[in-house]
């Protein structure tokens, strides 16, 4: 099984990542509500794949995106974000961020995003 | 802000929430006539827009609906948190922003529209306003209760 | 952005800078920590903030604190309703104390302050942030007032 670790502030998120990759070569092992405890999962888990929220309380998601790319340059990150701005889209593909999903998204929208990432 | 602009914006909302009503919960909102929520208890959930729009958006519904829609979007099941039904409809409302400041700034370029953390309020009685702000209000009526969205830019 | 600021510091400066000027006497009495669904006041004035840094704060007051607050701002000895005038007086005084208590902040960015919301009802739960918020509250006269705030 592929690790999935959701990054993201709400509840609602976490359960939608759950159902979407549920039945599939994808396992969500936890939900970090932030991006500081977002890290400290990513070092516990060592996850395959990650969802990341962009608005989140104490560490957003942009600042979670350039801390993971330091630690791995070649994490995969879906970013996951309710705005889908330009500005966004371009930031992200900047700092390394693999894919990026508009919410709310379809569950085989980021069933074959995630499997597209990681090649399965 | 000149009416034409306003009514864009307002327009702009009207379509991210319709959008996202279908997306999330399948649910055809339609607008429909004024209408005053008998219901006692009510949830409102507030997001506040600055950068080159500022205003807000103010989305209301009687507790029955809110819970209907955080129902759904939880799959039909139940929550082991009944506070969930209130960071569902924050996550709701977030979106309807979202999606409404991408069409804004997809719209009017070159300006960055911020958005504030939602904030929810229940209660009886409640009212709700923001002084010195022109606001429209739209009514909405579907299979999974009433809505109405209150917007406002300065 | 990542934060480890915190607004009490600033807003209770910001009430000390504000409430004497308006002839208000009143006290600080202590922060607590809130969860993250809490009960509110009658009357609550909300604005959000973001750019700098991401939040909200929530203005509680009871109705006797929100009419001797309107009374301090337009200069009247006592006011009795809460009237359109009153309202904006409330409004104006929301966005001068955030504000005051943003610019005190020692960040490079400048915060923006959403237009102030005034939220009435009887039995009021608030929910401002999906973390726990802090809450000061304050002595004013004869009755009390209350600040809660969450920065993201
Ligand atoms: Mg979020």
């Amino acid at each position: 099984m592929l690790k999935v670790l959701v990054i993201d502030d709400s509840p609602f998120i976490f359960k939608a990542v759950k159902k979407a990759l549920e039945n599939s070569v994808f396992d969500v092992v936890d939900n970090a509500g932030n991006g500081k405890i977002g890290l400290e999962m990513y070092e516990k888990y060592a996850p395959d794949l990650i969802t990341l929220d962009v608005t989140m309380p104490i560490m957003d998601g942009v600042e979670t995106a350039k801390a993971l790319v330091a630690k791995n340059p070649n994490v995969k990150i879906i970013m996951l974000s309710a705005m889908g701005d330009e500005a966004l889209l371009s930031q992200a593909k900047e700092i390394g961020v693999s894919g990026f999903l508009r919410k709310p998204f379809k569950p085989e929208e980021l069933l074959n995003k995630a499997k597209e990432i990681l090649g399965v | 802000m000149q009416q034409e602009k306003f009514s864009e914006l307002v327009m702009l909302t009207r379509k991210a929430f319709e959008e996202i009503c279908m997306e999330l919960v399948s649910c055809e909102f339609s607008p429909c006539e004024r209408f005053i929520l008998e219901y006692p208890y009510k949830t409102a959930v507030i997001i506040g827009m600055t950068g080159s729009v500022n205003g807000r958006i103010h989305l209301e519904c009687d507790l029955e609906t809110a819970a209907k829609i955080a129902l759904t979007m939880n799959f039909g099941e139940r929550f082991d948190n009944p506070n969930d039904v209130y960071a569902y409809m924050a996550e709701f409302a977030n979106m309807i922003g979202g999606r409404a400041t991408t069409y804004m700034s997809e719209k009017f370029l070159g300006g960055e529209i911020r958005l504030t953390p939602p904030a929810i309020f229940s209660g009886k009685s409640l009212g709700i306003l923001t002084p010195n702000i022109p606001s429209q209000i739209v009514y909405y009526s579907g299979n999974l209760g009433r809505f109405f969205i209150d917007i406002g830019y300065k | 952005m990542t934060t480890e600021i915190s607004l009490k510091e600033p807003l209770i400066q910001a009430c000390s800078e504000l409430l004497p000027k308006f002839g208000l006497k009143y006290s600080f009495v202590e922060e607590i920590s809130e969860k993250t669904l809490n009960s509110a006041e009658s009357i609550n004035l909300l604005v959000g903030l973001n750019h700098g840094i991401q939040g909200n704060i929530i203005l509680g007051l009871t109705s006797q604190a929100a009419l001797r607050i309107v009374a301090g701002i337009i200069g009247e000895d006592e006011v009795f309703t809460l009237d359109n005038q009153g309202r904006n007086a409330l409004s104006d005084f929301m966005t001068m104390i955030a504000r005051k208590a943003v610019s005190k902040l020692e960040i490079s960015t400048a915060v923006d302050i959403s237009p102030p919301t005034l939220i009435t009802g009887d039995t009021v739960f608030s929910m401002i942030s999906k973390i726990p918020s802090q809450k000061l509250s304050f002595n004013l006269e004869n009755t009390t007032f209350s600040i809660s705030y969450c920065i993201e």
